[in-house]
Parts: structure tokens; C-alpha cells; sequence
């Protein structure tokens, strides 16, 4: 029974109108965080840069290794000024080498379409990269700064955070170009996901009541039994689709090459703060339990509500409007800012109980009210 | 044997129901009543969907609310208005009921040939219902009513949707089946259950009206049924008087079957009562059967 219940759910109509969502909604915004990333410059520099340098040096610089990235960045600038020696357009414009390079006024029409046609049409990358060399050198070398203005902009559990963070010298000597992506990375999968969770739970009650087929289940052997098998294979299609959809987005994840950032801890990606300094792959693990977590609750949610509504049409107006509180609240604050420190600490926690509490009120009382009314 | 003992069911301030007391045993059993007497909630009832609302329904001296699945084991049913899934072919959907029913894995396959050859679906087992008449699919119905070879058939409305033919042999396979179990039909068509029903069930306002043999209570109108030929301009003063059962125009004249209690006038000519009759009679006053 439970078996036949789960073909009715994973119906090849729901299954492919789910795959036309998915690639369309992909297409619209996954694909770009994908296709896209490192997205322009810097970011691409710094990727290259970070990819390097947190193998050889990991989370933490200190004095003598910040001296070593330094003479990396020197034997960069040496191959910049002998690139400028043997320019002759930079010759005849008086750009004898990388400082004068920097130091050159732009306002100058010719120096400004020497300028342009060097970065932007040569397909030279060194200096790009240099100038995020000089971007990760000036985190390093103000690594601090920023947490003490942190420190004296807040206070109570944040500023106490922001003291820890000092005391314990976790400093962001990165940049947040691998964390950008992977929030809009995640909170696009998480959206797309939500919506296949929709599509495929909501009829599951509604089928057989449109259908006129309560009746004869209910008076079958198994009785209202027939209704516990619903619930179950309800949710582990739930599970089975989320874990499939995981699966592939988080594969296609993979392939931005983002590996090497996985040991590192957050407190050490600039721009983002948060309450916990879990590494960046315990973070994905985090953020991927939550995906799954809120789409196991949105399942339950999606078949509690298919069990009262009369029709299609006040089903789907129904749940336009779950799934619009599902993105704009849920997938944003539970999801996207988990553990973010610009939210009060115990807010996410708090929403997830609450969120928990709902559901499994409303669980409840429609359990309970399936066993007890009268098939009229 | 089947026992409703003062069985009622209210709506809030509404009777759906009020004091029913039957017995049921092998055999089939004609349940008729206008729309709204209550027929539907003493079948949903009996087949678990509802609760009575005071009283109790009991099999061989059990509560079936407390036998449960035991005693929806037994039962077979077939609701007017039954489900099914368009996309599904007989087959599979006569698999997904067993499954529900509990039915062998290894019958079934068996058992649902069988079914399907008794309402004479059996060519068409693997065709979508979607392609399926109304007959074909009140025919999948009766099929899956009795699937589960129920000690307890209860059908609503079954012969509704078929044709003629088809309820010829409807007739025959529940006059087969009844040897070994309790059938109950409810239906409108009086034709369908007259000549096969063991005894026929009457509700009314609610309230049970009679319990009996159909030749019994054909027999209390016994002298009381007419026919008379009139001529066209006669006949709606008649109708205002008598309680018409049957009006055919024929040549020249008016030929009428009519309720007569209490006089006989020379030129009528007496008829034999009908169990038709019987419910025309008895419910002359519903909106529905008038």
C-alpha cells in the first residue's frame, strides 16, 4: 500500500512538470552563479590568489608569513616593471614600470587608451592581479581594524563576539567572493527546491478526494489506515526529492572549485560576520540540513494543506502564499542568514521552533480530525 | 448477522436519522426511500464512513466500530458516487484496492480477472478508464465491491448508468452471490430489486416505514390498484381526484393505473399491485417522487 502510494505521488506528470521547473528556474539564476563565477574583477584575482595561498598557509598569518605572500607580491611587481621595460607604447609614454604605471593620470586621453587597451583588450591578467595582491596585503596588514570598529559600533553579544574574535586574532584576511556565491548559490537551490516540494506534495490528499476515492479507501481493510501510508509516503517522497535535487545541485556546486576554501574557517572570508566560526564545508553541511530540514516542514505543510482544501484553485491560491512567505521569509532568514551575527543569536533558533511548532500543531489537529469526521 | 439496534445520527439540530432497528442476514435486501429519508447515511454507516450518533450497529454481537478492520474485511461497497482514477487502467486500479483490502499478492491478479469477467470487463482490463463509458465504469465499480469476495455487499445506486442487458445480469450474478452473504441495495429503480430482493426496506422521514417481503406488501394494496380508460378531456379532473401510478395515451383515449383505497366504480377493472406502486404510494408526498 505505502508502495502504491508513493507511484501515485511520483506521478510522470508531476515528475516532469517538476524537471521544467527546475531547468527553467536554473537557467533564470543558478546557472549564473555557476557559469559566472569568479564574476569580473577582482574576484576572479582573488580566487586564483586564495586558491594559492590557503593550501601553503591556511587561516591564520602570521608576521613571517605575511613577509613571505609579501615577497610573492614583490616578485610580481619585478615582472610587471620588466613587462613595462620592453613596452614600447609605455616607453614613449613615460610608463616605465609598475609604480609609474599606478601613479599615470588617466585624465590623460592617451595614457587613459593605453590604460584601457592594457586591461581590458590585451588579455594581460597581472595586473589585475596584482591590484588584488595589494587588496589581500591591506587585509592583512589592517586585519584588525575592522573588528575594532566592530567593537565599538556594538555591544552586548555581538561586541563580546567581535572581543572573543580579537583576543583569539581570527582575523578576515580573505575576501568573501567564494561566500557571496555560495549564499546566492544556496538560496537559489533552497527556492527552486521549495517550489519542486510544492508542486509534488500538494495534491497528494486533494487526488483522492477530487477523485471521489475516500470511500472506498476508507471502507477498505486498512480503513483510515490508508490515510498514515499517505502521510508516510508523503514524506519520504519529500525526502527523496530533496536529496535528489541536493544531489545535483550541490554536484553542479562542485564543479566552481571551491574545495580549496572548505577548511577554512568563516571569520576568515571578509564582508560576513557570524555567530559561529565553523569552517566553510561544515557551513555547506549546515546550510544543506537546513535546505533539507525547512523542505521536510514544507512537505508536511504542503499535505496538511491538501487535506482541507475543497479544490485545485483554493489550493493554489493557498499556497502561493505559503510559498511566498517560504522565500521572502523563511529562505532568507532560516536559510540564507543562518547563524549570521547581524540577526539577534537565539532569532534563528527561535524561528525554527516556531516554524516546528506550527507545523506540527496544524499536524496534529488535522491528524486528529481525520480520524474522527464523517465521510459525507 | 447484521443488527442496526435504535441507531441515529444527528447533523447539529438536524435528523439524518432517528431510532432505526433492522436485522440482516444471507440474502439480498432492497433499500428504498426518496431522496433525503436517510438511505445514504444508514449505508454510510453500516460501511464505517460515519458514526451513529447514539446506538449501535453489531456483527454476529460485536460493535463494528470495535471490530474494525475485521469487519471492513467483510465488507463490500460500492458508494453512489464511487472514485477512480482516469489515467488508471481496470487492472491497476483493481491492484491498488486489493492492496487496500489486504488481499494475497499472490491472488490477486487471479481474483481481479475473475471480478472483471463477472461484469464482463475482462477484454478491456488493460485500457484506460478515461475511454470508458458510464456503464463500463459503475461496471469497474460493482467489480471492485466485490474484489475482496465480501461477506457484506452494499451497494448504492449499482444499476445506475447501466443498460438494460447489463442489468439483467447484474440481477443474475447478485442472485448468485446472495447464497453466502449479505447484499443490501439501495437504488430508485424499484424493477431492479423487485424480482430479486429477499425482502425490501422502506425508510421515511428519517424512520424506518417497513421491513418485508415485496409479495407481502404488494398484497396490503391488494383491491385497492386500478386501470380505467377515459377519454382525453376527463383526465385532468381524474388526476386531481386519484393518485396516478401509470399514464399511457392511447388511441382515442387515456389509459390509467391508479391508487383507489377506499371505492371501485363499475368500469374499473382491478390490477395487480406492484412493488412500483408500493413506493409511489408510499412516498406520494416526497418532492422527489413526485
Amino acid at each position: 500500500m505505502f508502495g502504491m502510494e508513493m507511484k501515485k505521488i511520483f506521478s510522470w506528470k508531476l515528475l516532469l512538470l517538476i524537471a521544467v521547473v527546475n531547468v527553467l528556474l536554473f537557467y533564470l539564476r543558478l546557472e549564473f552563479e555557476l557559469e559566472h563565477f569568479p564574476n569580473g574583477r577582482p574576484a576572479t584575482d582573488l580566487f586564483r590568489i586564495e586558491q594559492q595561498l590557503i593550501p601553503e598557509y591556511g587561516a591564520r598569518i602570521d608576521e613571517n608569513e605575511l613577509l613571505e605572500i609579501k615577497a610573492l607580491y614583490t616578485d610580481r611587481v619585478t615582472a610587471a616593471n620588466a613587462f613595462f621595460e620592453k613596452e614600447d607604447n609605455a616607453q614613449v609614454l613615460g610608463i616605465t614600470g609598475y609604480k609609474e604605471f599606478q601613479a599615470m593620470d588617466t585624465a590623460d586621453p592617451e595614457l587613459s587608451a593605453y590604460y584601457s587597451d592594457l586591461m581590458f583588450e590585451s588579455g594581460q591578467d597581472f595586473l589585475w592581479e596584482l591590484q588584488a595582491w595589494e587588496l589581500l596585503i591591506e587585509n592583512f596588514e589592517a586585519r584588525d581594524s575592522a573588528i575594532k570598529a566592530q567593537i565599538e559600533r556594538t555591544d552586548g553579544a555581538r561586541q563580546q563576539h567581535y572581543e572573543q574574535q580579537l583576543a583569539e586574532e581570527r582575523f578576515a584576511f580573505y575576501s568573501s567572493t567564494v561566500l557571496d556565491n555560495f549564499l546566492n548559490y544556496k538560496t537559489y537551490m533552497a527556492i527552486i527546491i521549495l517550489i519542486s516540494i510544492t508542486i509534488l506534495m500538494s495534491p497528494v490528499f486533494l487526488r483522492d478526494y477530487r477523485a471521489g476515492m475516500l470511500p472506498i479507501q476508507y471502507t477498505a481493510k486498512v480503513g483510515r489506515g490508508v490515510y498514515r501510508a499517505k502521510w508516510l509516503a508523503g514524506l519520504c517522497s519529500t525526502a527523496i526529492l530533496t536529496v535528489l535535487l541536493l544531489a545535483i545541485y550541490m554536484g553542479l556546486y562542485w564543479t566552481n572549485g571551491t574545495a580549496s576554501h572548505f577548511a577554512t574557517p568563516l571569520s576568515s572570508f571578509g564582508w560576513y560576520d557570524y555567530w559561529y566560526d565553523m569552517t566553510f564545508f561544515q557551513y555547506i553541511v549546515l546550510s544543506v540540513t537546513a535546505i533539507f530540514v525547512v523542505a521536510m516542514l514544507l512537505g508536511v505543510l504542503s499535505m496538511a494543506i491538501s487535506t482541507i482544501v475543497p479544490n485545485a484553485i483554493v489550493l493554489i491560491g493557498i499556497q502561493i502564499v505559503v510559498l511566498f512567505i517560504m522565500i521572502a521569509g523563511v529562505t532568507m532568514y532560516l536559510i540564507r542568514d543562518i547563524i549570521i551575527l547581524y540577526l539577534p543569536q537565539m532569532l534563528v533558533p527561535a524561528a525554527y521552533l516556531v516554524l516546528f511548532g506550527i507545523i506540527f500543531i496544524s499536524f496534529g489537529w488535522i491528524w486528529r480530525r481525520e480520524f474522527r469526521k464523517d465521510i459525507v | 448477522m447484521l443488527t442496526i439496534s435504535n441507531v441515529s445520527k444527528d447533523y447539529g439540530n438536524f435528523k439524518a436519522l432517528e431510532g432505526m432497528n433492522l436485522q440482516f442476514e444471507n440474502g439480498i435486501y432492497g433499500l428504498l426511500a426518496p431522496n433525503g429519508a436517510g438511505k445514504t447515511t444508514l449505508i454510510k454507516m453500516l460501511v464505517t464512513l460515519i458514526k451513529p450518533t447514539s446506538g449501535e450497529i453489531l456483527y454476529n454481537g460485536k460493535p463494528i466500530e470495535a471490530l474494525g478492520e475485521s469487519y471492513r474485511e467483510l465488507i463490500g461497497y460500492l458508494p453512489q458516487h464511487f472514485g477512480y482514477y482516469k489515467h488508471y487502467t481496470p487492472q491497476k486500479y483493481l491492484r491498488y484496492l486489493a492492496a487496500l483490502k489486504g488481499l494475497e499478492k499472490d491472488k490477486v491478479d487471479q481474483r481481479i480477472d475473475e471480478v472483471l469477467e463477472m461484469v464482463a470487463l475482462g477484454e478491456v482490463k488493460k485500457k484506460k478508464m478515461r475511454k470508458f463509458s458510464g456503464g463500463m465504469i459503475q461496471r469497474v465499480g460493482i467489480a471492485q465491491a466485490l474484489l475482496g469476495d465480501p461477506k457484506i455487499l452494499i451497494l448504492d445506486e449499482p444499476t445506475a448508468g447501466l443498460d438494460p442487458k447489463e442489468r439483467a445480469r447484474f440481477r443474475h450474478l447478485l442472485s448468485d452471490l446472495a447464497r453466502e452473504r449479505i447484499i443490501l441495495i439501495s437504488t430508485h429503480i424499484v424493477s431492479d430489486i423487485e424480482s430479486i430482493a429477499n425482502e425490501i426496506i422502506m425508510i421515511r422521514d428519517q424512520t424506518l416505514l417497513y421491513k418485508g417481503d415485496s409479495a407481502a406488501i404488494c398484497r396490503s394494496l391488494q383491491g385497492k390498484i386500478y386501470e380505467v380508460a377515459m377519454p382525453f378531456e376527463d383526465f385532468a379532473d381524474f388526476r386531481k381526484q386519484y393518485l396516478t401510478l401509470e399514464e399511457k395515451q392511447e388511441q382515442g383515449h387515456m389509459l390509467v393505473r391508479f391508487y383507489a383505497p377506499e371505492q371501485q366504480e363499475a368500469e374499473w377493472t382491478p390490477a395487480v399491485p406492484q412493488l412500483e406502486d408500493v413506493f409511489l404510494i408510499e412516498y406520494a408526498n416526497e418532492s422527489s417522487v413526485r
